[in-house]
């Protein structure tokens, strides 16, 4: 493991041995990517703290089961991952939202490009429409900056199928932004685990 | 030949590969027209995604988290000289306050501590006061301009804020204590002018469930219906249980449920 996984994998024996302090530098080391991982799920500032208080919450009450055999921030990667998830089906069971305009996008052949680019998405807008397995995988990838294998351990899936989503989702975050090519996915790549 | 490789085309787009390979490689996808304009579409989002701004927590919101899974934990957080709270953190804690203030007037329910042995937040007196029954509150009982607060400090200089510090396994004295700090009662209006604003008052919206809330939001809604609002602050049973609290429509009604099965712990009136 990095020194970083070491050093994760001492704080939380620490804490398991009743050193608070380990709770708080555990804290501190990754909270910002926790939320950033949240928000960037959730598109709700506010729902993206509570998600990563749950996150943190879950994984400390649940601590002496890490084994230390992955990285303590791939386990709490997935944790945030998952919880943003279960909050997104709740919300689900909760709200219905109009279809956004941008789905009905302009038509690229009119000519008109002010009316498109009135009706393009922002990227934020765009990120969020990507399917949930896509989003996961982009926003792990390229926006927190995890490694393909981290990301895998992370979501839990092979390599290839991380490989996959991620180039599938920036093909259809593209697509989404303006480029009609990306709108067609061909499922290049879905073979190449 | 890599012809459209996914593997190439991503890690040319990424700029993985540098040097004459990288190169080589790209002048080979752009040879390709497919080639190329998956390897356009790569890079259009990545550069798409990195437009975007770090997602970052101010100092008070993480701070705020971290008192907020400390108290979850039962152990006590460092205290943060943090900066004030956001406004959607703003309204729940000023709702929260109300609710305590709301409750100052209910005679010996089970969310009072009561005990001798709940040990009471430790508060600069020459600030705040701290009674049993009731919440810290300004001491001459009126509004206290935020901005004549110290620039981020969100507590007296020698205040322990509920809930920030301190032993959390024990209750907190009064009702509704840890998760709010001072400066949401000093920085708003007195208990009296809160309980009078009502719920018409927009500053008693609540923008987000809590954490344990949303654990209980379709018993709540079963249970409840749709008058009822969970307040976003966190409320303590004496046993030092945390429960979810409602507020009824017409700010009558109070109703805590357990989150840990949704059962109904406490019903005011």
């Amino acid at each position: 493991m990095t020194g970083a996984a070491d050093r994760d994998a001492e704080l939380v024996a620490r804490y398991l041995a009743g050193d608070t302090s380990a709770f708080d530098s555990l804290m501190r080391a990754h909270q910002d990517r926790v939320f950033g991982i949240c928000l960037r799920v959730l598109r709700d500032r506010e729902a993206a703290l509570d998600a990563t208080q749950e996150t943190f919450i879950t994984v400390f009450r649940k601590a002496d089961r890490f084994s230390g055999h992955s990285a303590f921030s791939t386990w709490l990667y997935r944790v945030a991952v998952n919880t943003c998830h279960d909050s997104i089906r709740r919300s689900r069971r909760h709200a219905t939202e109009p279809l956004p305009e941008w789905n009905d996008p302009g038509d690229p052949r009119s000519g008109d490009a002010i009316a498109a680019a009135d009706l393009r998405p922002t990227v934020e807008t765009a990120l969020s429409s990507l399917p949930e397995e896509f989003r996961a995988a982009v926003i792990l990838s390229d926006l927190e900056g995890l490694s393909l294998q981290m990301v895998a351990d992370a979501l839990d899936v092979p390599l290839g199928t991380v490989k996959s989503r991620v180039f599938r989702g920036r093909r259809l975050l593209a697509g989404l932004l303006g480029n009609p090519e990306g709108l067609h996915d061909p499922q290049i790549g879905e073979h190449h685990a | 030949m890599h012809s459209h490789d996914p593997d190439l085309i991503a890690a040319v787009a990424e700029q993985a590969i540098g040097g004459a390979i990288g190169g080589a490689a790209a002048a080979e996808l752009t040879a390709c027209p497919r080639c190329s304009a998956e390897l356009e579409l790569q890079r259009s989002a990545l550069d798409a995604l990195r437009s975007l701004p770090a997602a970052a927590m101010t100092p008070a919101e993480a701070a705020g988290v971290r008192a907020g899974v400390a108290a979850a934990l039962g152990i006590a957080p460092a205290v943060d000289p943090a900066p004030r709270r956001s406004k959607a953190r703003w309204t729940a804690v000023t709702a929260a306050a109300a609710l305590a203030g709301m409750l100052a007037f209910v005679p010996v329910l089970g969310l009072f501590s009561g005990g001798d042995d709940a040990a009471p937040p430790a508060m600069d007196a020459t600030a705040f006061e701290s009674k049993e029954g009731t919440v810290v509150s300004a001491d001459d009982g009126g509004p206290v301009d935020p901005a004549s607060l110290p620039e981020n400090a969100d507590y007296p200089a020698d205040a322990v804020p509920p809930g920030g510090a301190g032993d959390l396994t024990a209750p907190p004295e009064g009702v509704i204590a840890a998760g709010v700090p001072p400066e949401a009662l000093v920085g708003n209006a007195s208990l009296a002018e809160l309980l009078a604003a009502g719920p018409e008052d927009a500053a008693w919206t609540m923008e987000a469930p809590t954490r344990v809330a949303l654990q209980c939001a379709d018993a709540a809604e079963y249970a409840l219906g749709p008058d009822f609002i969970a307040l976003n602050a966190p409320a303590f049973l004496d046993d030092g249980r945390e429960v979810v609290v409602y507020l009824g429509g017409d700010w009558s009604a109070l109703v805590a449920l357990d989150p840990a099965d949704c059962s109904t712990a406490l019903r005011l009136p």
